[in-house]
Formats: structure tokens, C-alpha cells, sequence
């Protein structure tokens, strides 16, 4: 089996918050995931980009009455790279354990 | 180019991954304008066979099936609000994503299922009084029984135990 790899779009922090939260749930709001992951309208919106440039995540702009609402969800290609990176995380924090533990 | 990350950084990224799966668990926590609204529809639901069978008060069909009809999209139209409020979507096919879900759907919709033919079964058979008494103690256990989806979904998130869609 080949070794679990770092997807180096979904690593950086914010990015790994932001695919996290969407990993939950199918659709998720522009404000829910700000909020959520405690950054600023400018930072989510670059953030976003990033990953919906990579393929990993879907944007939908709406509204609710006059207000504009913007959503987002992981793409089949954004959830499989946010589990094989987890996978690569959950190998390297192990291995570090049984390296301290030998 | 990202830094190759040691113990350290891949252990702090987890608990960052678990803390997001915690606050979108949490924000799944149903508010009580939701819980609230759900109570009055179901009790709408199985109070309407007592009261269609009232003595001296007997309601036509019509309003009986439209009281039913009202609640049930009542249902509906809560669940999408509760959506929006929370900006949240769990999806139409929450069922696959949501594994724990399934077993507590099928045990919610067998308790429904079960809970009306009672209550219909009272009303028509027994007293309206008995079948009212029965549908507000039913539209009780219904609501707590609903609410054990969503519990199981907020479950599964905290988990982690959300499948490919």
C-alpha cells in the first residue's frame, strides 16, 4: 500500500480549519465557516479561491430575500484529498509516538 | 513549498481538524424556536384523530387531512429554516453520509409509523379523550425520537465518521 501523502493545497492551517468544517456537512455558509474558523471575509474569500482552484471545493452564491448568500462544499476530489491527508497526518503523529515511546 | 511538518505540527493540525468537528457538531445543536416548532407540529399530528372524533364536534375529513397536510409541511419548512439559521446543509442523502443516522431514522420513522396508527386506532375505537391524552404523551416521544437524528448526526461529525457523497 502506498504511504499516505501531505496535500500541500489542504495543509496550511486555514486551509486544513476550512476543510474540516465542510468535511461535515454537504453545504456550508460563507459566515458559518468565518466564524467557525475565526478569520476575516477577505481571508476566507482568498482561502476559498485557493481551493476551489485546486478543485477541492464547490462555490454557490444565492440569496435569502435581499441578502446574498454564499456557500460552499467539498468536491469528490477536495474530500479525497482531505482524507488521504489526514491519513498522512494521523501516520506522522503515530510514528513520532512510537519513535518517543522506543 | 510547505515545510514538511514534524510530530509536533501533525499533532496540533488534528486537534485543529477535531475543534472544527466539535464546532459545526455543536452548531448542529437544535435552537428552541426549532424544537419548539417541531413539538406544535407534531402535536397537531396526533392530537388530530382525538379531535376529529370529538362527540357533538366531529370534524369534517377535509380539515382533518389538511391539519395533517399543514403540520407535516410544517415539518418541512422548519428543517429548511433550520438550514439557513445555522448555515448548515446535511445533504439529501444524509442517510449514507451519516452511518449512525440510518439506525436512529429507522427507529424515529417506525415510532411515527406506530405512534399515528395508535392514536387513529384509540380515536376510533376506545374515546377522543383517551386518544387525545395519548397523542400529546405520543407527539412527545415522536419529538425526542426526531431529535435522536440529529444527535446522531452531531455524533458521527464529532467523530469524524462522515462518508463520501
Amino acid at each position: 500500500m502506498s504511504k499516505p501523502r501531505l496535500d500541500h493545497t489542504v495543509h496550511p492551517p486555514t486551509r486544513l480549519a476550512i476543510c474540516a468544517l465542510l468535511a461535515g456537512a454537504d453545504w456550508v455558509e460563507f459566515a458559518t465557516v468565518r466564524d467557525a474558523v475565526g478569520i476575516s471575509d477577505s481571508v476566507l474569500s482568498k482561502q476559498s479561491r485557493v481551493l476551489e482552484e485546486a478543485g477541492y471545493v464547490q462555490v454557490r452564491k444565492g440569496a435569502i430575500g435581499r441578502r446574498p448568500r454564499t456557500w460552499f462544499r467539498l468536491t469528490a476530489a477536495g474530500r479525497r484529498a482531505f482524507t488521504r491527508h489526514l491519513e498522512a497526518l494521523q501516520s506522522l503523529a503515530a510514528t513520532g509516538r512510537q519513535n518517543g515511546s522506543d | 513549498m510547505t515545510e514538511q511538518p514534524n510530530r509536533g505540527d501533525a499533532s496540533a493540525a488534528l486537534r485543529g481538524v477535531a475543534r472544527q468537528r466539535d464546532l459545526l457538531a455543536a452548531r448542529l445543536e437544535p435552537p428552541l424556536w426549532y424544537s419548539g416548532g417541531q413539538a406544535l407540529a407534531l402535536l397537531v399530528l396526533f392530537v388530530a384523530p382525538g379531535v376529529s372524533q370529538w362527540p357533538g364536534q366531529e370534524l369534517s375529513r377535509s380539515v382533518v387531512v389538511l391539519a395533517i397536510v399543514a403540520a407535516v409541511v410544517g415539518l418541512s419548512l422548519l428543517d429548511a429554516r433550520f438550514a439557513q439559521a445555522v448555515g448548515v446543509k446535511l445533504g439529501s442523502d444524509r442517510h449514507r453520509a451519516y452511518a449512525s443516522s440510518r439506525r436512529a431514522t429507522l427507529r424515529a420513522g417506525t415510532i411515527t409509523l406506530v405512534a399515528a396508527l395508535l392514536t387513529w386506532v384509540v380515536a376510533l375505537v376506545i374515546s377522543a379523550v383517551a386518544a387525545l391524552i395519548l397523542g400529546v404523551i405520543l407527539a412527545f416521544v415522536v419529538a425526542r425520537a426526531r431529535q435522536g437524528i440529529l444527535a446522531a448526526v452531531r455524533e458521527d461529525i464529532r467523530a469524524g465518521r462522515t462518508g463520501t457523497r
